[in-house]
Formats: structure tokens, sequence, C-alpha cells
């Protein structure tokens, strides 16, 4: 665990150096990918700029309307570089928005442009696992094994490194082929979703928080991974349908 | 390997009901761990008690002030955003006294220097209570690794957030303090 690194009388944050890392070689892999598929590489890097820009705006406008009458005494604070008042939702919501505004006026192909994009969420999920190593996030189950990790005063599984070891894995299944244009537009990103919900439940099984209660030791994140599973096999098999 | 996985029809249905299954052992054989009582300077475990001396020389413990909503500020007087906060930490502690907020500052005393820490605190005019860790006992136990790092702590003791780094300002003190005031005890 190694949330910060102190440089001299710098205190570098390294979860955020590793997500700006992973963004950083996301985007060449999507780039890459998007050269050997044939498309407009720069018009793939624009809607990314955008959508990431229209993020970050998108992330600090819902916090601030989330907490108006703080910032009402406040005002210059919404200038704020701190990471924290950022409302992840909201900027999420945003970034899609920017980017279906963006590909419809340019008429990029909706499935083929995610598809482009997928290399690089896969980079930036392998980034995910290694931020919460960093910050110690998403911790395992006590457990004495031999590949057992230390943290908050127990032997734990090592949960990060578990889905950094399949992030990897996803990352290789997806980029593979880049060439291919056979299968329909779509499937690698579905893929991906699909493999994702699948790594989430196979790791939330050692994972400490999100239980739901009722059920034992299910956790809520496997209930979603399961309907995110469930709704993107479904949608394979559509787009599969639509090709034939 | 893209192609393999997809020219095998079955390969999701598989998968499917290897989550499926997955699920289903989980909640047969993977209780969650409880936080509960268990002190670790971590978000979601109750916060560890510690006891230094104040300006006074009195020894002051963080257990006394269950019940409030406590921000635990470490710093250093050599730490430029340690600085640049304090004013911030003066403003919203001025604000919400009276409504059972308890600012701590816990002065990195160890590699500090305890003269220059009380003048800084006498020309900020900072009225919250500082406590001196001159032997590094509070900042192993919090495992604080870098200045300034906050921890934002519940009416019942447990650490809701941490942050690395600042300077923090006065809209996400406020904003922070005002979520754990209004939950109920």
């Amino acid at each position: 665990m190694l949330p910060v690194l102190n440089v001299g009388p710098l205190a570098v944050q390294v979860p955020g150096l590793i997500l700006l890392v992973g963004i950083w070689i996301g985007l060449n892999r999507i780039e890459a990918f998007a050269r050997r598929q044939g498309m407009e590489v720069e018009r793939i890097s624009t809607l990314i700029f955008y959508a990431l820009l229209a993020g970050i705006l998108g992330a600090r406008l819902g916090y601030i309307a989330q907490n108006v009458a703080a910032f009402r005494q406040q005002p210059f604070d919404a200038f704020s570089l701190s990471p924290q008042m950022l409302d992840l939702p909201s900027g999420l919501a945003a970034m899609v928005l920017t980017g279906l505004i963006y590909g419809q006026r340019k008429g990029l192909d909706l499935w083929r442009t995610l598809d482009a994009l997928t290399p690089g969420l896969a980079v930036v999920m392998m980034a995910v696992a290694l931020m919460n190593l960093a910050s110690g996030d998403g911790f395992g189950l006590p457990a004495h094994l031999f590949w057992s990790i230390y943290l908050f005063g127990e032997w734990r599984h090592p949960t990060q490194i578990y889905d950094f070891a399949l992030a990897l894995l996803i990352w290789r299944v997806i980029d593979s082929k880049a060439d291919d244009l056979t299968l329909p537009g779509g499937t690698r990103f579905l893929t991906f979703v699909a493999l994702s919900a699948i790594a989430r439940i196979l790791v939330d099984a050692f994972r400490v928080e999100n239980v739901v209660s009722g059920l034992g030791g299910v956790r809520i994140t496997q209930v979603i991974a399961l309907l995110i599973l469930l709704a993107s096999v479904q949608m394979i098999r559509m787009r599969r349908s639509t090709q034939v | 390997m893209l192609i393999w996985l997809h020219e095998r029809k079955w390969f999701f249905q598989v998968l499917t009901g290897f989550s499926l299954v997955i699920i289903l052992l989980t909640g047969l054989f993977s209780p969650a761990e409880s936080n509960a009582g268990r002190a670790l300077p971590r978000v979601g475990f109750d916060a560890p008690n510690l006891t230094l001396p104040n300006e006074q020389n009195q020894m002051i413990a963080l257990k006394d002030f269950k019940g409030s909503v406590i921000i635990l500020n470490f710093w250093a007087s050599w730490c430029p955003p340690c600085r640049a906060e304090m004013p911030a930490f003066q403003e919203v502690y001025e604000g919400y006294n009276e409504h059972c907020l308890v600012i701590i500052g816990v002065n990195a005393t160890y590699q500090d220097d305890a003269a220059a820490a009380r003048q800084f605190v006498a020309e900020r005019g900072v009225k919250f209570p500082i406590l001196f860790d001159n032997d590094n006992s509070a900042s192993r136990l919090y495992q604080v690794q870098a200045l300034p790092t906050t921890f934002f702590i519940d009416r019942g003791g447990k650490i809701r957030k941490v942050i690395y780094g600042g300077p923090l300002n006065e809209a996400l003190l406020r904003i922070e303090v005002e979520k754990l005031l209004g939950e109920a005890r």
C-alpha cells in the first residue's frame, strides 16, 4: 500500500498518478486499434478529448449542484484543484452524453466506435486495480495463503492483484486480432463488458465490502455484475443475429 | 483469442452458469468481515484512540470527544499546504464549534520545531486544540505517510473519510462536516 509518495517537499498521490498513466497508455492503445481498423484516428482522439473534458467539468458541476449552500459562502472554492470535489455519476453522464453528441454529429458508427474505445477501457481497468493496490481500497478477506498480503492488521486475499491479473487477461482477449472485421460491430465492446462482469463476480467473492443483507454473504456488486453479464450476453446474441 | 471465443456459441452460457455458481458459493461460504469494534486508520473502521499533550502540556485523548464529529488534521509548520489550509479549519471551527464539531490539529513535532509550531498557531489565531506528537506515536498509529493528512470521524467514532495532501478549502470542509453533523447519532 502506497497512497502517497514523498518526493522532496511534494506529496505525490500514487493512485492519481497511476490513473493518469493508465489513461495515457489507454489512449495509445485506442489510436493503434482504430488505425488497424481503418478508422479516422483523429476523430476518435477528438471524441475522447471532448468526453474527458466534459467528464471533469460535469463531475465538478454535479458536485457544486449538490452542495450549493457551501459554495454560496465560498464561491471561489468552486475553482479549486481539489480532486475530492468531483461527483462521479455526474461526470460519467456528461462524458457519455458528450461522446454521443459528438459521435452523432460526425456520423461515427456507434458500435464500431465502442469497439475502438475498448482496448483503452481495458487498460484503464488494469490501472484501477493498481490504484486500489496503492490506496488499499477493495481489500480482501483474511486468509493465510502463501500469496496473502499483510494489510490493515491481517493477512488477506490480494484482491487487487486478482483484479489486475483478470484485467490483463481480458485486455489480451479483446485487444487480439485488431485488424479483424468479420465480427459484428460492438462484439469486442460487449465481450469486454461481459468478461469484466464475470471478473467482478469472481473477485468480489473474496472482497470484504458491499455485502447484500439477507442473502448470506452475496455482494451487491456481484448481483449488479450478474445483471450486466446477462444483458451483455443477450446483446451479443442480438448483434450476431443482425449480421446473419 | 477473441475469434476463438466467439466461434464457440456455448462459451458465454458456460461462463454465466459458472458466475451463478460463484455467487451461490459466496452466499454460503464467504461471510462479510465485520469492522465493528476494530480500530484502524481506515475508512469504515473505528478511529484508533490517541493520547497526546496539548499546548498547556495536559494529556488529551481522542476518545474523550466521542459523540462529536471530529476532524483530525496532521500537520507541520514547515509544510506549505498545511499552513495554507489552517485558516479554512479555523473558519469552519468557528462556524460549527457549537454544533458538536471538534477539530484537532496534531502537530508532527518529531519532525517539526515545537517553538515554530506554537508561533505559527499564535500568529494565525488558531483556536482549536493543537496536540503535539513528540515521539511519532500518533503518526505511526494513523499510518500518516504525508502531511497534511486529514481524517473525518463521525459521532460513533468511525472514520468516514481520509484525505491525503492539501490544502483543503473551506467549502469542502463545510460539506463534509454538514454531512456528518446531519446524521443521526
